[in-house]
Protein backbone atom coordinates (compact mmCIF):
# COMPACT_ATOMS: atom_id res chain seq x y z
CA UNK A 1 0.00 0.00 0.00
CA UNK A 2 2.78 2.31 0.96
CA UNK A 3 4.57 1.35 -2.20
CA UNK A 4 1.45 2.21 -4.19
CA UNK A 5 1.10 5.74 -2.81
CA UNK A 6 4.76 6.30 -3.55
CA UNK A 7 4.11 5.43 -7.16
CA UNK A 8 1.17 7.81 -7.25
CA UNK A 9 3.40 10.63 -6.20
CA UNK A 10 5.86 9.92 -8.95
CA UNK A 11 3.17 9.34 -11.49
CA UNK A 12 2.12 12.97 -11.28
CA UNK A 13 5.70 13.86 -12.05
CA UNK A 14 5.79 11.42 -14.95
CA UNK A 15 2.86 13.10 -16.66
CA UNK A 16 4.37 16.49 -15.98
CA UNK A 17 7.69 15.26 -17.40
CA UNK A 18 6.02 14.09 -20.60
CA UNK A 19 4.11 17.34 -21.06
CA UNK A 20 7.09 19.48 -20.14
CA UNK A 21 5.68 20.77 -16.86
CA UNK A 22 8.78 20.20 -14.74
CA UNK A 23 11.33 22.90 -14.18
CA UNK A 24 15.04 22.21 -14.43
CA UNK A 25 15.50 21.39 -10.76
CA UNK A 26 12.58 18.98 -10.64
CA UNK A 27 13.78 17.34 -13.82
CA UNK A 28 17.16 16.58 -12.30
CA UNK A 29 15.48 15.04 -9.25
CA UNK A 30 13.17 13.06 -11.48
CA UNK A 31 15.98 11.75 -13.65
CA UNK A 32 17.85 10.69 -10.53
CA UNK A 33 14.83 8.82 -9.28
CA UNK A 34 14.16 7.10 -12.55
CA UNK A 35 17.61 5.56 -12.64
CA UNK A 36 16.72 3.43 -9.66
CA UNK A 37 13.03 2.79 -10.23
CA UNK A 38 12.00 0.19 -12.79
CA UNK A 39 8.32 0.87 -12.28
CA UNK A 40 8.65 4.55 -13.11
CA UNK A 41 10.75 3.86 -16.20
CA UNK A 42 8.03 1.61 -17.47
CA UNK A 43 5.36 4.18 -16.72
CA UNK A 44 7.34 6.93 -18.38
CA UNK A 45 7.72 4.86 -21.50
CA UNK A 46 4.01 4.16 -21.54
CA UNK A 47 3.14 7.82 -21.24
CA UNK A 48 5.65 8.77 -23.89
CA UNK A 49 4.14 6.24 -26.25
CA UNK A 50 0.67 7.53 -25.43
CA UNK A 51 1.75 11.10 -26.04
CA UNK A 52 3.37 10.07 -29.32
CA UNK A 53 0.26 8.22 -30.44
CA UNK A 54 -2.08 11.03 -29.55
CA UNK A 55 0.11 13.59 -31.26
CA UNK A 56 0.31 11.44 -34.36
CA UNK A 57 -3.41 11.83 -34.95
CA UNK A 58 -3.33 15.54 -34.26
CA UNK A 59 -2.17 16.19 -37.80
CA UNK A 60 -5.35 14.57 -39.11
CA UNK A 61 -7.13 17.68 -38.01
CA UNK A 62 -6.95 20.62 -40.31
CA UNK A 63 -7.95 23.75 -38.50
CA UNK A 64 -10.12 25.84 -40.81
CA UNK A 65 -9.39 29.49 -41.37
CA UNK A 66 -11.11 31.88 -38.99
CA UNK A 67 -14.73 32.52 -39.81
CA UNK A 68 -15.60 36.11 -40.78
CA UNK A 69 -17.09 36.75 -37.36
CA UNK A 70 -13.98 35.56 -35.55
CA UNK A 71 -11.73 37.39 -37.97
CA UNK A 72 -13.61 40.55 -37.17
CA UNK A 73 -13.22 39.86 -33.45
CA UNK A 74 -9.51 39.20 -33.85
CA UNK A 75 -8.99 42.45 -35.70
CA UNK A 76 -10.99 44.33 -33.12
CA UNK A 77 -8.84 42.92 -30.34
CA UNK A 78 -5.64 43.76 -32.20
CA UNK A 79 -6.86 47.30 -32.76
CA UNK A 80 -7.82 47.72 -29.12
CA UNK A 81 -4.38 46.52 -28.17
CA UNK A 82 -2.64 48.95 -30.48
CA UNK A 83 -4.67 51.81 -29.11
CA UNK A 84 -4.00 50.77 -25.55
CA UNK A 85 -0.28 50.65 -26.20
CA UNK A 86 -0.28 54.00 -27.92
CA UNK A 87 -2.33 55.44 -25.11
CA UNK A 88 0.11 54.13 -22.56
CA UNK A 89 3.04 55.71 -24.32
CA UNK A 90 1.28 59.03 -24.62
CA UNK A 91 0.04 58.90 -21.06
CA UNK A 92 3.50 58.15 -19.74
CA UNK A 93 4.89 61.10 -21.62
CA UNK A 94 2.13 63.37 -20.44
CA UNK A 95 2.04 62.26 -16.83
CA UNK A 96 5.74 62.93 -16.47
CA UNK A 97 5.25 66.50 -17.48
CA UNK A 98 1.91 67.13 -15.87
CA UNK A 99 3.35 69.65 -13.48
CA UNK A 100 4.21 72.08 -16.22
CA UNK A 101 4.48 75.59 -15.03
CA UNK A 102 2.42 78.17 -16.71
CA UNK A 103 4.68 81.08 -17.28
CA UNK A 104 3.52 84.50 -16.37
CA UNK A 105 4.29 85.76 -19.78
CA UNK A 106 2.24 83.11 -21.44
CA UNK A 107 -0.67 83.76 -19.13
CA UNK A 108 -0.88 87.27 -20.49
CA UNK A 109 -0.97 85.97 -24.01
CA UNK A 110 -3.93 83.64 -24.41
CA UNK A 111 -3.12 82.80 -28.01
CA UNK A 112 -0.17 80.81 -26.81
CA UNK A 113 -2.20 78.53 -24.63
CA UNK A 114 -3.79 75.76 -26.53
CA UNK A 115 -7.30 75.29 -25.27
CA UNK A 116 -7.96 72.19 -23.26
CA UNK A 117 -10.86 71.34 -25.50
CA UNK A 118 -8.74 71.37 -28.58
CA UNK A 119 -6.19 69.17 -26.94
CA UNK A 120 -8.84 66.78 -25.80
CA UNK A 121 -10.33 66.60 -29.23
CA UNK A 122 -7.02 65.76 -30.83
CA UNK A 123 -6.12 63.36 -28.10
CA UNK A 124 -9.49 61.66 -28.31
CA UNK A 125 -9.15 61.32 -32.04
CA UNK A 126 -5.82 59.71 -31.58
CA UNK A 127 -6.77 57.26 -28.92
CA UNK A 128 -10.19 56.25 -30.11
CA UNK A 129 -13.38 56.21 -28.12
CA UNK A 130 -13.69 56.15 -24.39
CA UNK A 131 -10.52 58.06 -23.78
CA UNK A 132 -12.09 61.47 -23.70
CA UNK A 133 -12.86 61.13 -20.04
CA UNK A 134 -9.18 61.35 -19.26
CA UNK A 135 -8.91 65.09 -19.38
CA UNK A 136 -5.60 66.67 -19.91
CA UNK A 137 -4.84 69.61 -17.78
CA UNK A 138 -1.86 70.71 -19.71
CA UNK A 139 -0.93 74.15 -20.78
CA UNK A 140 1.43 74.00 -23.63
CA UNK A 141 3.21 76.63 -25.58
CA UNK A 142 3.91 76.26 -29.22
CA UNK A 143 7.42 76.40 -30.53
CA UNK A 144 8.35 78.99 -33.06
CA UNK A 145 5.25 80.97 -32.30
CA UNK A 146 7.27 84.08 -31.96
CA UNK A 147 9.06 83.66 -35.22
CA UNK A 148 5.99 84.71 -37.20
CA UNK A 149 5.33 87.77 -35.10
CA UNK A 150 9.01 88.55 -34.93
CA UNK A 151 9.19 88.92 -38.70
CA UNK A 152 6.47 91.50 -38.58
CA UNK A 153 8.15 93.27 -35.71
CA UNK A 154 11.58 93.28 -37.34
CA UNK A 155 10.82 96.18 -39.66
CA UNK A 156 9.68 98.39 -36.84
CA UNK A 157 12.32 97.24 -34.42
CA UNK A 158 14.75 99.91 -35.51
CA UNK A 159 12.14 102.56 -34.84
CA UNK A 160 11.31 101.03 -31.48
CA UNK A 161 14.98 101.01 -30.49
CA UNK A 162 15.20 104.61 -31.58
CA UNK A 163 12.15 105.51 -29.47
CA UNK A 164 13.39 103.53 -26.50
CA UNK A 165 16.68 105.33 -26.71
CA UNK A 166 14.80 108.56 -26.20
CA UNK A 167 13.12 107.09 -23.16
CA UNK A 168 9.86 105.75 -24.58
CA UNK A 169 8.70 103.15 -22.08
CA UNK A 170 6.05 101.69 -24.33
CA UNK A 171 8.47 101.15 -27.16
CA UNK A 172 10.74 99.29 -24.83
CA UNK A 173 7.81 97.26 -23.56
CA UNK A 174 7.15 96.10 -27.10
CA UNK A 175 10.80 95.21 -27.57
CA UNK A 176 10.64 93.34 -24.29
CA UNK A 177 7.64 91.35 -25.40
CA UNK A 178 9.16 90.47 -28.73
CA UNK A 179 12.48 89.38 -27.36
CA UNK A 180 11.69 87.98 -23.99
CA UNK A 181 11.24 84.40 -25.18
CA UNK A 182 14.37 84.48 -27.26
CA UNK A 183 16.52 85.71 -24.42
CA UNK A 184 14.78 83.45 -21.96
CA UNK A 185 15.50 80.38 -24.09
CA UNK A 186 19.10 81.40 -24.43
CA UNK A 187 19.44 81.73 -20.69
CA UNK A 188 17.46 78.64 -20.04
CA UNK A 189 19.82 76.56 -22.17
CA UNK A 190 22.88 77.93 -20.49
CA UNK A 191 21.54 77.71 -16.99
CA UNK A 192 19.65 74.55 -16.27
CA UNK A 193 17.56 76.30 -13.67
CA UNK A 194 14.14 77.55 -14.58
CA UNK A 195 13.68 80.03 -11.77
CA UNK A 196 17.14 81.49 -12.13
CA UNK A 197 16.87 81.94 -15.87
CA UNK A 198 13.57 83.77 -15.47
CA UNK A 199 15.17 86.09 -12.96
CA UNK A 200 18.21 86.61 -15.14
CA UNK A 201 16.02 87.34 -18.11
CA UNK A 202 14.34 90.10 -16.18
CA UNK A 203 17.71 91.37 -15.18
CA UNK A 204 18.94 91.38 -18.77
CA UNK A 205 16.10 93.63 -19.80
CA UNK A 206 16.61 95.81 -16.77
CA UNK A 207 20.21 96.33 -17.72
CA UNK A 208 19.27 96.88 -21.36
CA UNK A 209 16.81 99.55 -20.30
CA UNK A 210 19.34 101.21 -18.05
CA UNK A 211 21.92 101.24 -20.81
CA UNK A 212 19.42 102.55 -23.33
CA UNK A 213 18.18 105.37 -21.20
CA UNK A 214 21.39 106.30 -19.39
CA UNK A 215 23.99 105.92 -22.09
CA UNK A 216 22.21 106.01 -25.44
CA UNK A 217 25.46 106.36 -27.34
CA UNK A 218 26.74 103.02 -26.23
CA UNK A 219 23.66 101.31 -27.56
CA UNK A 220 24.17 99.98 -31.08
CA UNK A 221 21.88 100.61 -34.00
CA UNK A 222 18.87 98.53 -34.91
CA UNK A 223 20.73 95.86 -36.88
CA UNK A 224 22.66 94.66 -33.92
CA UNK A 225 20.05 95.13 -31.24
CA UNK A 226 19.50 91.43 -30.69
CA UNK A 227 23.17 90.47 -30.54
CA UNK A 228 23.62 93.31 -28.12
CA UNK A 229 20.84 91.87 -25.98
CA UNK A 230 22.53 88.48 -26.11
CA UNK A 231 25.80 90.09 -25.13
CA UNK A 232 24.14 91.54 -22.07
CA UNK A 233 22.62 88.20 -21.26
CA UNK A 234 25.99 86.57 -21.62
CA UNK A 235 27.62 88.98 -19.23
CA UNK A 236 24.81 88.37 -16.79
CA UNK A 237 25.33 84.66 -17.04
CA UNK A 238 29.02 85.11 -16.34
CA UNK A 239 28.17 87.11 -13.26
CA UNK A 240 25.71 84.47 -12.22
CA UNK A 241 28.22 81.69 -12.76
CA UNK A 242 30.77 83.47 -10.61
CA UNK A 243 28.24 83.79 -7.86
CA UNK A 244 27.05 80.24 -8.11
CA UNK A 245 30.56 78.82 -8.31
CA UNK A 246 30.87 79.51 -4.62
CA UNK A 247 27.83 77.41 -3.90
CA UNK A 248 29.01 74.67 -6.21
CA UNK A 249 26.53 74.74 -9.06
CA UNK A 250 28.10 73.99 -12.41
CA UNK A 251 27.05 75.71 -15.57
CA UNK A 252 28.33 75.00 -19.00
CA UNK A 253 29.46 77.92 -21.10
CA UNK A 254 31.01 75.82 -23.78
CA UNK A 255 28.53 76.60 -26.50
CA UNK A 256 29.44 79.65 -28.44
CA UNK A 257 26.46 81.95 -28.49
CA UNK A 258 27.34 83.29 -31.93
CA UNK A 259 27.23 79.81 -33.33
CA UNK A 260 24.01 79.22 -31.49
CA UNK A 261 22.44 82.23 -33.12
CA UNK A 262 23.68 81.41 -36.57
CA UNK A 263 22.53 77.81 -36.59
CA UNK A 264 18.78 77.41 -36.23
CA UNK A 265 19.04 73.63 -36.15
CA UNK A 266 21.40 73.77 -33.25
CA UNK A 267 19.16 76.27 -31.60
CA UNK A 268 16.27 73.90 -31.91
CA UNK A 269 18.29 70.99 -30.60
CA UNK A 270 19.31 73.02 -27.59
CA UNK A 271 15.91 74.45 -26.92
CA UNK A 272 14.60 70.94 -26.47
CA UNK A 273 16.42 70.83 -23.17
CA UNK A 274 13.87 72.99 -21.35
CA UNK A 275 10.93 71.20 -19.71
CA UNK A 276 8.32 73.28 -21.47
CA UNK A 277 9.85 72.44 -24.81
CA UNK A 278 9.94 68.83 -23.81
CA UNK A 279 6.22 68.96 -23.24
CA UNK A 280 5.76 70.56 -26.61
CA UNK A 281 7.84 67.93 -28.24
CA UNK A 282 6.02 65.12 -26.53
CA UNK A 283 2.72 66.63 -27.45
CA UNK A 284 3.84 66.90 -31.06
CA UNK A 285 5.12 63.33 -31.04
CA UNK A 286 1.76 62.19 -29.68
CA UNK A 287 -0.07 64.06 -32.41
CA UNK A 288 2.32 62.76 -35.03
CA UNK A 289 1.80 59.21 -33.74
CA UNK A 290 -1.90 59.69 -34.31
CA UNK A 291 -1.31 60.21 -38.00
CA UNK A 292 0.41 56.87 -38.55
CA UNK A 293 -1.44 53.83 -39.87
CA UNK A 294 -2.39 51.48 -36.98
CA UNK A 295 -0.25 48.53 -38.01
CA UNK A 296 2.82 50.69 -38.52
CA UNK A 297 2.17 52.44 -35.25
CA UNK A 298 1.92 49.12 -33.46
CA UNK A 299 5.15 47.80 -34.91
CA UNK A 300 6.88 51.07 -34.23
CA UNK A 301 5.80 51.16 -30.60
CA UNK A 302 6.76 47.54 -30.09
CA UNK A 303 10.15 48.19 -31.66
CA UNK A 304 10.59 51.12 -29.32
CA UNK A 305 9.87 48.82 -26.40
CA UNK A 306 12.69 46.56 -27.46
CA UNK A 307 10.91 43.74 -29.26
CA UNK A 308 12.71 42.03 -32.11
CA UNK A 309 11.31 41.96 -35.62
CA UNK A 310 10.39 38.31 -35.18
CA UNK A 311 8.56 38.97 -31.94
CA UNK A 312 6.67 41.86 -33.47
CA UNK A 313 5.80 39.76 -36.49
CA UNK A 314 4.42 36.94 -34.40
CA UNK A 315 2.41 39.26 -32.14
CA UNK A 316 0.87 41.10 -35.05
CA UNK A 317 0.45 38.01 -37.20
CA UNK A 318 2.57 39.36 -40.03
CA UNK A 319 5.88 38.27 -41.55
CA UNK A 320 9.16 39.60 -40.10
CA UNK A 321 9.85 41.18 -43.44
CA UNK A 322 6.67 43.19 -43.40
CA UNK A 323 7.29 44.08 -39.76
CA UNK A 324 10.63 45.54 -40.81
CA UNK A 325 9.01 47.36 -43.69
CA UNK A 326 6.21 48.79 -41.63
CA UNK A 327 8.68 49.97 -39.00
CA UNK A 328 10.85 51.79 -41.50
CA UNK A 329 7.81 53.29 -43.21
CA UNK A 330 6.32 54.14 -39.85
CA UNK A 331 9.53 55.90 -38.84
CA UNK A 332 9.50 57.97 -41.98
CA UNK A 333 5.85 58.81 -41.51
CA UNK A 334 6.45 59.79 -37.92
CA UNK A 335 9.40 61.98 -38.85
CA UNK A 336 7.48 63.73 -41.62
CA UNK A 337 4.41 64.19 -39.49
CA UNK A 338 6.47 65.53 -36.62
CA UNK A 339 8.39 67.98 -38.78
CA UNK A 340 5.29 69.29 -40.49
CA UNK A 341 3.61 69.70 -37.12
CA UNK A 342 6.66 71.43 -35.66
CA UNK A 343 6.84 73.89 -38.52
CA UNK A 344 3.13 74.58 -38.59
CA UNK A 345 1.68 73.93 -35.16
CA UNK B 1 11.17 27.13 -19.18
CA UNK B 2 8.10 25.03 -18.71
CA UNK B 3 6.34 24.06 -21.90
CA UNK B 4 3.14 23.24 -20.06
CA UNK B 5 0.55 25.67 -21.24
CA UNK B 6 -1.90 27.63 -19.21
CA UNK B 7 -5.27 27.90 -20.85
CA UNK B 8 -6.06 30.96 -18.77
CA UNK B 9 -2.97 32.81 -19.90
CA UNK B 10 -3.81 31.92 -23.46
CA UNK B 11 -7.32 33.32 -23.08
CA UNK B 12 -5.94 36.50 -21.61
CA UNK B 13 -3.35 36.87 -24.35
CA UNK B 14 -5.87 36.13 -27.06
CA UNK B 15 -8.35 38.68 -25.78
CA UNK B 16 -5.96 41.45 -24.92
CA UNK B 17 -3.23 41.18 -27.55
CA UNK B 18 -4.98 39.11 -30.20
CA UNK B 19 -2.83 38.09 -33.15
CA UNK B 20 -1.09 34.75 -32.84
CA UNK B 21 -2.56 34.01 -29.42
CA UNK B 22 -6.05 34.34 -30.82
CA UNK B 23 -5.24 31.84 -33.58
CA UNK B 24 -3.73 29.50 -31.02
CA UNK B 25 -6.81 29.65 -28.84
CA UNK B 26 -9.02 29.03 -31.85
CA UNK B 27 -6.88 26.05 -32.83
CA UNK B 28 -6.84 24.63 -29.32
CA UNK B 29 -10.59 24.80 -28.92
CA UNK B 30 -11.19 23.48 -32.40
CA UNK B 31 -8.86 20.51 -31.87
CA UNK B 32 -10.38 19.82 -28.48
CA UNK B 33 -13.86 19.73 -29.96
CA UNK B 34 -12.72 17.42 -32.71
CA UNK B 35 -11.12 15.03 -30.28
CA UNK B 36 -14.21 15.14 -28.16
CA UNK B 37 -16.17 13.88 -31.13
CA UNK B 38 -17.65 16.96 -32.78
CA UNK B 39 -16.70 16.69 -36.31
CA UNK B 40 -19.04 18.35 -38.76
CA UNK B 41 -19.93 21.34 -36.63
CA UNK B 42 -16.67 21.85 -34.74
CA UNK B 43 -16.05 25.08 -36.60
CA UNK B 44 -19.39 26.52 -35.63
CA UNK B 45 -19.06 25.41 -32.04
CA UNK B 46 -15.57 26.93 -31.85
CA UNK B 47 -16.95 30.22 -33.04
CA UNK B 48 -19.84 30.00 -30.63
CA UNK B 49 -17.51 29.22 -27.74
CA UNK B 50 -15.10 32.02 -28.53
CA UNK B 51 -17.87 34.55 -28.92
CA UNK B 52 -19.46 33.54 -25.62
CA UNK B 53 -16.16 33.89 -23.81
CA UNK B 54 -15.51 37.22 -25.50
CA UNK B 55 -18.90 38.60 -24.52
CA UNK B 56 -18.31 37.76 -20.90
CA UNK B 57 -14.77 39.07 -21.18
CA UNK B 58 -15.86 42.39 -22.53
CA UNK B 59 -18.82 42.79 -20.21
CA UNK B 60 -16.99 41.86 -17.04
CA UNK B 61 -13.98 44.10 -17.22
CA UNK B 62 -13.46 44.23 -13.48
CA UNK B 63 -13.51 40.56 -12.69
CA UNK B 64 -11.59 38.84 -15.41
CA UNK B 65 -9.59 36.66 -13.09
CA UNK B 66 -12.64 34.60 -12.19
CA UNK B 67 -13.62 34.45 -15.81
CA UNK B 68 -10.55 32.64 -17.03
CA UNK B 69 -11.18 29.26 -15.38
CA UNK B 70 -14.74 29.53 -16.59
CA UNK B 71 -13.59 29.86 -20.20
CA UNK B 72 -12.29 26.30 -20.40
CA UNK B 73 -15.53 25.03 -18.95
CA UNK B 74 -17.49 26.75 -21.71
CA UNK B 75 -15.49 24.85 -24.29
CA UNK B 76 -15.89 21.57 -22.43
CA UNK B 77 -19.63 21.89 -21.93
CA UNK B 78 -20.11 22.92 -25.53
CA UNK B 79 -18.28 19.77 -26.58
CA UNK B 80 -20.31 17.55 -24.27
CA UNK B 81 -23.59 19.19 -25.34
CA UNK B 82 -23.00 18.45 -28.95
CA UNK B 83 -21.78 15.00 -28.19
CA UNK B 84 -24.96 14.15 -26.35
CA UNK B 85 -27.13 15.46 -29.12
CA UNK B 86 -25.13 13.44 -31.59
CA UNK B 87 -25.35 10.29 -29.55
CA UNK B 88 -29.13 10.40 -29.62
CA UNK B 89 -29.08 10.86 -33.36
CA UNK B 90 -26.59 8.05 -33.81
CA UNK B 91 -28.44 5.61 -31.63
CA UNK B 92 -31.43 6.10 -33.91
CA UNK B 93 -29.75 5.91 -37.27
CA UNK B 94 -26.63 3.88 -36.78
CA UNK B 95 -28.16 0.74 -35.39
CA UNK B 96 -27.15 -1.32 -38.38
CA UNK B 97 -23.57 -0.23 -38.36
CA UNK B 98 -22.16 0.07 -34.88
CA UNK B 99 -18.72 0.86 -36.26
CA UNK B 100 -19.93 4.07 -37.85
CA UNK B 101 -19.18 6.53 -35.12
CA UNK B 102 -18.51 10.25 -35.30
CA UNK B 103 -14.79 10.01 -34.70
CA UNK B 104 -14.35 7.19 -37.11
CA UNK B 105 -16.46 8.28 -40.02
CA UNK B 106 -14.58 11.42 -40.83
CA UNK B 107 -11.33 9.56 -41.27
CA UNK B 108 -12.48 8.75 -44.76
CA UNK B 109 -12.59 12.48 -45.37
CA UNK B 110 -9.31 13.41 -43.79
CA UNK B 111 -7.24 10.52 -45.14
CA UNK B 112 -7.74 10.23 -48.87
CA UNK B 113 -6.51 6.81 -49.87
CA UNK B 114 -5.26 7.87 -53.26
CA UNK B 115 -1.61 8.60 -53.78
CA UNK B 116 0.39 8.80 -57.01
CA UNK B 117 1.13 5.27 -58.21
CA UNK B 118 4.81 5.81 -58.84
CA UNK B 119 5.46 5.95 -55.10
CA UNK B 120 4.29 2.47 -54.36
CA UNK B 121 6.56 1.97 -51.39
CA UNK B 122 5.61 5.28 -49.91
CA UNK B 123 2.02 4.49 -50.55
CA UNK B 124 2.27 1.31 -48.57
CA UNK B 125 4.00 3.11 -45.77
CA UNK B 126 1.41 5.81 -45.88
CA UNK B 127 -1.41 3.32 -45.77
CA UNK B 128 0.22 1.58 -42.86
CA UNK B 129 0.49 4.86 -40.98
CA UNK B 130 -3.05 5.68 -41.85
CA UNK B 131 -4.21 2.36 -40.52
CA UNK B 132 -2.41 2.96 -37.25
CA UNK B 133 -3.93 6.42 -36.98
CA UNK B 134 -7.36 5.04 -37.64
CA UNK B 135 -6.87 2.56 -34.83
CA UNK B 136 -5.77 5.35 -32.50
CA UNK B 137 -8.83 7.39 -33.35
CA UNK B 138 -11.04 4.41 -32.74
CA UNK B 139 -9.39 3.56 -29.46
CA UNK B 140 -9.56 7.16 -28.31
CA UNK B 141 -13.24 7.24 -29.02
CA UNK B 142 -13.85 4.38 -26.66
CA UNK B 143 -12.32 6.19 -23.73
CA UNK B 144 -15.10 7.74 -21.59
CA UNK B 145 -15.63 11.47 -22.09
CA UNK B 146 -14.21 12.64 -18.80
CA UNK B 147 -11.10 10.52 -19.15
CA UNK B 148 -10.73 11.45 -22.77
CA UNK B 149 -10.95 15.16 -22.07
CA UNK B 150 -8.20 14.72 -19.47
CA UNK B 151 -6.02 12.82 -21.92
CA UNK B 152 -6.46 15.46 -24.60
CA UNK B 153 -6.02 18.51 -22.42
CA UNK B 154 -3.26 17.09 -20.27
CA UNK B 155 -1.19 14.90 -22.58
CA UNK B 156 -1.92 16.28 -26.01
CA UNK B 157 -2.42 19.98 -25.37
CA UNK B 158 -0.19 20.15 -22.28
CA UNK B 159 -2.65 22.22 -20.26
CA UNK B 160 -1.69 22.59 -16.60
CA UNK B 161 -3.09 19.91 -14.30
CA UNK B 162 -4.45 22.59 -11.97
CA UNK B 163 -6.64 24.04 -14.67
CA UNK B 164 -7.91 20.69 -15.87
CA UNK B 165 -8.77 19.92 -12.24
CA UNK B 166 -10.74 23.13 -11.97
CA UNK B 167 -12.61 22.27 -15.14
CA UNK B 168 -13.82 19.00 -13.70
CA UNK B 169 -14.23 20.38 -10.23
CA UNK B 170 -11.90 17.91 -8.60
CA UNK B 171 -8.39 17.67 -7.23
CA UNK B 172 -5.18 17.53 -9.22
CA UNK B 173 -4.71 14.05 -7.80
CA UNK B 174 -8.02 13.00 -9.26
CA UNK B 175 -7.03 14.32 -12.67
CA UNK B 176 -3.86 12.26 -12.55
CA UNK B 177 -6.00 9.25 -11.77
CA UNK B 178 -8.30 10.07 -14.67
CA UNK B 179 -5.32 10.36 -16.95
CA UNK B 180 -4.00 7.05 -15.75
CA UNK B 181 -7.37 5.36 -16.18
CA UNK B 182 -7.77 6.97 -19.57
CA UNK B 183 -4.37 5.73 -20.59
CA UNK B 184 -5.18 2.18 -19.57
CA UNK B 185 -8.55 2.26 -21.27
CA UNK B 186 -6.99 3.69 -24.38
CA UNK B 187 -4.25 1.05 -24.45
CA UNK B 188 -6.75 -1.74 -23.92
CA UNK B 189 -8.99 -0.44 -26.70
CA UNK B 190 -6.04 -0.02 -29.03
CA UNK B 191 -4.87 -3.53 -28.36
CA UNK B 192 -8.35 -4.86 -28.91
CA UNK B 193 -8.75 -3.11 -32.24
CA UNK B 194 -5.28 -4.04 -33.40
CA UNK B 195 -5.86 -7.71 -32.77
CA UNK B 196 -9.29 -7.49 -34.42
CA UNK B 197 -7.72 -5.91 -37.47
CA UNK B 198 -4.99 -8.53 -37.60
CA UNK B 199 -7.53 -11.34 -37.51
CA UNK B 200 -9.55 -9.67 -40.25
CA UNK B 201 -6.47 -9.16 -42.39
CA UNK B 202 -5.39 -12.75 -41.96
CA UNK B 203 -8.81 -13.94 -42.99
CA UNK B 204 -8.83 -11.70 -46.04
CA UNK B 205 -5.20 -12.05 -47.12
CA UNK B 206 -4.03 -15.62 -46.80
Amino acid sequence: MNQQSLYDEWEEKIVARVTGGLDAEERILFDQHIESCVHCVQELQEYELLSHRLHSIEKDIVVPALSPKLLELKQKIAQNHIQEQAQQVVEQALVQEKGTILFEEEATNPSKIRSEKELERKYGMFCGNGVGEKTLSLEVTQPGLHSSTAVKEDSSESQLVELARRGDREAFATLYECNFNRVYRYLRVKIRDEQASQDLCQETFMRAWQNLSQAPNRVPNEVSFKPWLYAIARRIIIDYVRQEAKIGKSISLEQDDVELQANPQMQRALIVMGPEEQVIQRELVALALGQIAPLRLASLLMKAEGFSYEQIASRLAITPRSARDSISKGRKELRDAFLSLAEDP
Amino acid sequence: MSSEKSFEDLVEQAFTVGGQAFDDLNKLIYCFLRFMGNHSDAEDVTQETLLIIWQRWEADVRDRSSLKPWALQVAYHKAIDHLRRRRVALSLYAVNDPDDSPLYEFLAVICPEELPEEHLEQQEEYLEQQKVRQLIWKALEEVPDVHRSCLILRIMQSIKAKEVARLHGCSVRQIERYVKQGKEEFNAALEHHTSKLQIAERRLGR
